[in-house]
């Protein structure tokens, strides 16, 4: 080894300026980075809510380094098998293709029979070009909840002004498994309006916008509400305090007949798809945070098989 | 099996960033420890987390061993005696944490005379004085070092008018007593301080009608650690060796964000408002430690000892100050609540040669950590059996199970020193592990040794941020802690295994010593909550791992150092795909899009290699001598990965990645007496 070294070194420090010469030459820029390639897959979103139609959206992912195309889902099939067994094929429907709706997203839709409580759905999809998917979910129960009242007596937050208090009670429908709830206050009449409410109770796990598209006047509904979770019950009953500035009340029941309180009971892959995604959202571009996958569980693709039951009670001012 | 030994002076001749050798980044490069990125001195030892190495300086912990951002160690070679390495075969005096055991003794002191050194290198510069104080009973030994970066650096942007300024500074301080109360008793008293200081200054001022107002933003990052520890050591009659140990030792950081505004009227008045957020992060140990050892017969060593911590954790502390007439007043206080808990451990390790070929050390360390009425035991037994079958060959096996009853929470993607230290709850249980592994060694011949090593981990109770999570615990009021935006509430456990392979040859006698190393290695983790509860690789999978380090006395008086380390691009996440969202969650005809990454750590960042070379002539010079090294540090200019960003163009991400350390010259100089 001695020889070796001996040989290879000169016997002057020349070689050491042009061994930096040489390192110089060797400057690297940095650089771009080619992607790695990605697969396109199938998307499928459907959100069934207990008693209405089918609805499920077709689309597809693209890279996220390329310019992106807008045309939607060409020839697609898809159809489900309920507890039962039978199989319902839900069939394109142009009406969902909406301008309220991303262009490549395209619909499918179903009346009969429509979803119910507590059943399991498995559905599958395919297009031309894409790898076929598939999905079960189970519908939620009913949401039980004792009374929503509303407390007019008012007090002062810690922000100096005027709030008004509302009480929600609900009912753990199964205290041995995970539970999952949205909740909104809106105004009643033909636009109905956000009540924007806040709350600090820890079961309300993240605030959401969830938006409704009417489909008898053909417009959208923008909703703020809260995902809730039956992990911070500790009990079969909790009972959950929103305020809202006594201010906006009044502002609203100028315009507004009255208002009312939806709660929705959801189940896990819905739930599970509205956190991750409000993650992914709040995560962009800040540097101290985790990356944030997108809950899915569509397989072979991805999206949501999702459902929920709807109940509301309406109040007057 | 398992134990590197290194000494200052092989630390001394590896070429080193900005001409600083050091401790830590000298065992990175050695198989089976790597490094988080190449501005890190901190460990990654066989698929473990950087918080699973037990630093032990004079025996007591360190909790953030870096300066400058983790480029550095906090460790002076200058004061640093010898330094222990364990990966596997854990004697049972060693505990609390999974990976590794570094073991770094401090210099006691030349009881002789008096001695010392300074030197002056690109990153800091140095003094170390050691000597007897009074008789030959007594000596001490007291280094400095200090960055000068801020000196240097503050002037020039003054001179260049720049509105917005950086400083940057470390220092670290080692102080060690010893003195010798008879012929079996001594006593040592030793001492470490370090901290480092980043700043930004902003100042921006107008004027308009007559007003003047100007803004002073000051925003600043400290961390330091600082240790102190009494030991008293005991020769007892026979073959007895008994010591007793008091330490405290933390680690603290702090940012820090200052604004001063000043509103000059026409008439000369000055109204100023001063207001000032700090967030500060506290972690303490005191303990209190004692050891027996006996020899009852030159082939058997007994080893017994037990100790009792007192731990305080402080996560996170808001202070909200504003200065009212001249005096800065508390406006608001508030801080998630300190944790403290007590760990306890003790040990009995046996070491016994059998016969003329086997040599076995069977122990078991039981430890304990009560923390908020919740209270764990975890029994380690540690068991490692020698062979050595020929004189030249030995073959080794050990088992080693390890408790740590603290988490580092840390981001997945770059190690900071903001990172928060936890301890174990009744919410978040402490870390365990255990390990096999075996060994062959063989020493050939002209001082060239050559060993392969065999391994297979597991851990249970990691812990990860969730997905989402933020590292500040909270991003939209700093100012306000909830129960629900604790620590806790932010982390998932789960659990880790690694396997592999290491190879090392060295050759440790002769004009060129050295060492060439090779590392084969699988690190993965599994979450029930993450990646779908799918395993996944760890960030710091690496598979290949492989080092060339070549020590060459060319003539008398110039060595020439060589340092060549290749790795496996480590494991990350990028967005992949997109696709548009449900209908529920766009807004009018805004489409909302989902980034898409794949499965967790699919993406594999380029592999990193660095060449760094130094020659350090010597010579003597004013009744010492003198050392002056020239080096390259990354000689071929590699633009190694740190991270991966996105620029943007016009409706579409570029992905990006940058480097941190382009071709850096080496340069010190040095002189000692």
């Amino acid at each position: 080894m001695e020889i070796l070294m001996r040989s290879i070194l000169p016997k002057s420090l020349g070689w050491l300026a042009c061994l930096g010469l040489l390192a110089l030459l060797a400057c690297e820029r940095t650089r771009d980075i080619d992607p790695p390639p990605y697969p396109s897959l199938l998307v499928l979103d459907g959100l069934i809510e207990a008693g209405r139609p089918w609805e499920v959206y077709l689309s597809y992912s693209q890279s996220y380094y390329e310019p992106q195309e807008t045309g939607e889902v060409a020839n697609g099939q898809v159809w489900l098998t309920g507890s039962d067994g039978d199989t319902m094929a839900l069939p394109y429907a142009p009406a969902l293709s909406t301008p309220f709706n991303p262009p490549t997203l395209a619909g499918y839709q179903g009346t009969q029979p429509l979803p119910q409580p507590g059943e399991t759905y498995q559905i599958h999809a395919q297009a031309p070009g894409l790898d076929p998917v598939s999905a079960t979910m189970t519908m939620p129960a009913r949401p039980r909840w004792q009374a929503a009242s509303w407390h007019d007596s008012v007090g002062i937050n810690e922000g100096g002004s005027w709030v008004a208090r509302f009480q929600i009670t609900i009912i753990d429908p199964d205290p041995n498994q995970r539970n999952y709830f949205f909740i909104y206050a809106e105004t009643q009449g033909d636009r109905a309006a956000s009540m924007e409410w806040q709350t600090d109770d820890p079961a309300a796990r993240f605030r959401s916008r969830w938006t409704q598209r009417d489909t008898t006047r053909n417009y959208r509904i923008f909703q703020e509400g809260f995902f809730i979770s039956d992990e911070w019950f500790g009990d079969t009953i909790r009972t959950l305090d929103f305020f809202l500035p006594s201010g906006r009340i009044a502002y609203l029941s100028n315009f507004y007949p009255g208002w009312s309180i939806t709660l929705y009971s959801v189940n896990e892959p819905l739930y599970r798809y509205f956190e991750a995604f409000q993650n992914q959202q709040a995560a962009l571009n800040h540097p101290y945070t985790e990356p944030t996958p997108v809950y899915s569980n569509i397989e072979g693709g991805l999206g949501l098989w999702g459902g929920l039951v709807k109940d509301s009670i309406a109040f007057d001012w | 099996m398992g134990k590197l030994s290194l000494s200052a002076a092989e630390v001394q001749r590896i070429p080193a960033l900005g001409g600083e050798p050091d401790v830590l980044r000298s065992l990175q490069l050695m198989p089976g420890v790597q490094s988080s990125h190449e501005a890190s001195s901190g460990l990654l030892v066989r698929g473990g987390s950087p918080d699973q190495n037990l630093i032990l300086l004079d025996g007591v912990p360190v909790y953030n061993a870096s300066h400058l951002l983790g480029a550095i160690s906090t460790f002076p070679t200058d004061a640093v005696k010898q330094v222990d390495f364990y990966k596997a075969a854990f004697p049972a005096r060693y505990g609390e944490r999974l990976s590794s055991v570094v073991d770094i003794t401090l210099k006691e002191g030349n009881r002789e005379k008096l001695s010392g050194g300074a030197s002056i290198g690109l990153l800091a510069s140095k003094l170390y004085l050691e000597g007897p104080i009074g008789s030959e009973k007594t000596s001490f030994f007291i280094s400095g070092r200090r960055s000068f970066l801020d000196l240097f650096a503050d002037p020039i942007q003054r001179l260049r008018g720049q509105a917005d300024r950086l400083s940057y500074n470390f220092y670290d301080l080692t102080a060690k007593v010893n003195h010798r109360l008879s012929p079996r008793d001594q006593v040592f008293f030793s001492a470490y301080a370090g901290r480092d200081g980043f700043a930004t200054l902003n100042t921006r001022s107008t004027s308009q009608g007559g007003l003047a107002a100007e803004i002073e933003q000051r925003s600043g990052l400290n961390w330091g650690n600082r240790t102190a520890v009494l030991r008293w050591t005991h020769l007892g009659k026979g073959a007895w060796f008994s010591q007793v140990m008091l330490y405290g030792t933390d680690y603290r950081f702090e940012v820090a964000d200052r604004q001063r505004r000043s509103l000059t009227q026409a008439n000369g008045a000055v109204d100023e408002q001063v207001f000032q957020l700090d967030y500060r992060s506290l972690l303490r140990d005191v303990a209190l430690q004692a050891d027996l050892q006996a020899a009852p017969s030159p082939r058997h060593t007994l080893r017994t000892g037990a100790k009792g911590t007192y731990r305080l954790f402080s996560p996170a502390t808001f202070v909200f100050d504003r200065e009212v007439s001249d005096s800065l007043l508390r406006d608001s206080s508030n801080s998630l609540p300190p944790t403290t808990g007590w760990e306890w451990s003790a040990y009995l390790e046996d070491d016994i040669e059998l016969g003329q070929h086997w040599q076995l050390n069977l122990g078991l360390r039981m430890s304990g950590f009560v923390v908020r009425e919740q209270s764990y035991v975890i029994p380690q037994p540690r068991a490692s059996l020698r062979w050595q079958a020929t004189p030249r060959s030995s073959f080794q096996a050990s088992y080693s199970r390890m408790g740590q009853y603290i988490h580092l929470l840390s981001n997945t993607s770059v190690s900071l020193p903001i990172d928060l230290w936890v301890a174990a709850t009744d919410r978040v249980p402490p870390q365990t592990g255990w390990q096999v592994a075996g060994s062959y060694g063989q020493e050939l011949m002209q001082g060239w040794d050559f060993s392969v090593d065999g391994y297979y981990r597991r851990m249970a109770n990691v812990i990860s941020y969730q997905e989402g999570a933020n590292l500040l615990l909270d991003g939209a009021d700093p100012t306000v802690l909830s129960a629900n935006q604790t620590w806790e509430s932010q982390v998932v456990q789960g659990q880790g295994w690694a396997y592999g392979a290491e190879l090392l040859l060295r050759r440790r006698q002769g004009d060129v010593t050295g060492w060439l190393s090779y590392g084969l290695a699988w690190a993965r983790r599994q979450f029930d909550s993450l990646n779908q509860g799918v395993p996944f690789p760890y960030t710091y999978d690496r598979r290949h791992d492989l080092s060339l380090g070549l020590q060459y006395t060319w003539k008398p008086g110039l060595e020439v150092g060589l340092t060549w380390v290749f790795q496996s691009g480590r494991a990350g996440n990028i967005p992949l795909a997109t696709y548009t969202t449900h209908p529920a969650l766009s807004v009018d005809s805004e489409e909302l899009y989902i980034a898409s990454y794949g499965p967790r750590n699919s993406y594999r960042l380029r592999p990193y290699h660095r060449l760094d070379l130094s020659f350090t002539w010597r010579k003597p010079k004013w009744g010492g001598e003198q050392a002056f090294t020239l080096g390259l540090f990354n000689a071929y200019n590699r633009r190694n990965p740190f991270a991966l960003t996105f620029r943007n163009r016009p409706g579409l991400p570029i992905l990006y990645e940058t480097s941190l350390f382009p071709l850096l010259p080496i340069i010190s100089y040095q002189w000692k007496f």
